[in-house]
């Protein structure tokens, strides 16, 4: 039932799922590995999008203000009649949402910086690991079984599946991580069905390239 | 009535929520249902990308929200 070496399977989960509800909870984000590598590579975005939450904490009401001049701008100038009535009405069942917050919420971007933390914290996690279990070492070739279904294209054959992987979760939104965890954990529609879908999908090419053994 | 379904994750919503000058942009998008999947947050945060803070609905970046240069953080 317990591999030697590794933890019990529920130890595990619990530390997994601890990750995956935790971290929205705290930073209010998805937990993602294919989220947090766009956030590397799209690091100017990320950056940009940390130093606006910053400034929205430090100043909020100028950013109410601002907020308020835009839509002005979009409703060109004048308030309609029924929106204004919402308005009043929005005001008339609960008077405090006429003040302006006092705090703002927490910063919610981790930025290219925490983002890029988590990845590397996940290989030097996985290496402690290893290390634990008087495992590691350094190694150029996959399985004797990867190698049996590839033979010599098995360097191409797994350049080829990270290129589906990463093209894949970027198209998704998610990864197993993202979807698989965090997603179904809170019943997003969208994660259920992405889950359902590359799970079946590793399911079935798993049973093909079985009978290719 | 059907409001937008990323409102618990859009940190501006909760600053459309407890502000009432902003509550407008509420109304005009996160409370509509033909109006919400025009939000060009729902639409990035639904395609998993990066939503600033600072994105408005209507996809304008709230570029004023800058504190000015005789400003101090």
């Amino acid at each position: 039932m317990f591999v030697e070496g590794l933890w019990p399977w529920w130890l595990g989960a619990l530390a997994l799922g601890a990750t995956c509800f935790g971290y929205p909870l705290l930073l209010g984000r998805t937990c993602t590995v294919s989220g947090f590598w766009g956030g590397v590579v799209n690091w100017r975005q990320e950056r940009e999008a940390a130093r606006a939450e910053a400034e929205l904490a430090a100043n909020p009401q100028a950013a109410e203000e601002a907020m308020l001049e835009a839509v002005m701008a979009e409703l060109g100038g004048e308030i309609p009649e029924e929106i204004q009535a919402e308005l009043e009405a929005m005001a008339a069942a609960d008077p405090e949402l006429s003040t302006p917050p006092s705090q703002s919420a927490p910063p919610r971007t981790a930025g290219p910086w925490g983002y890029l933390a988590f990845l590397v914290g996940l290989a030097v996690g996985g290496f402690i690991a290893a290390v634990a279990r008087g495992e590691a070492s350094l190694s150029l070739t996959m399985s004797p079984t990867f190698h049996a279904i590839f033979g010599p294209g098995a360097l191409l054959a797994l350049a080829f599946g990270g290129l589906l992987v990463g093209f894949g979760t970027q198209m998704a939104g998610g990864c197993s991580m993202g979807h698989g965890l965090s997603g179904t954990s809170n019943l997003q529609p969208g994660s259920l069905l992405s889950t359902a879908s590359f799970m079946g999908a590793a399911v079935v090419v798993s049973m093909v390239l079985g009978r290719l053994i | 009535m059907v409001g937008c379904t990323r409102q618990s994750d859009c940190p501006l919503f909760e600053r459309f929520v407890v502000s009432g000058s902003a509550n407008i942009w509420r109304l005009l998008y996160c409370d509509k249902e033909e109006k919400f999947k025009t939000c060009a947050r729902y639409e990035a945060g639904i395609n998993g990308r990066t939503v600033p803070v600072n994105l408005l609905p209507n996809g304008q970046l709230l570029r004023s929200m800058r504190l000015g240069a005789d400003d101090v953080c």
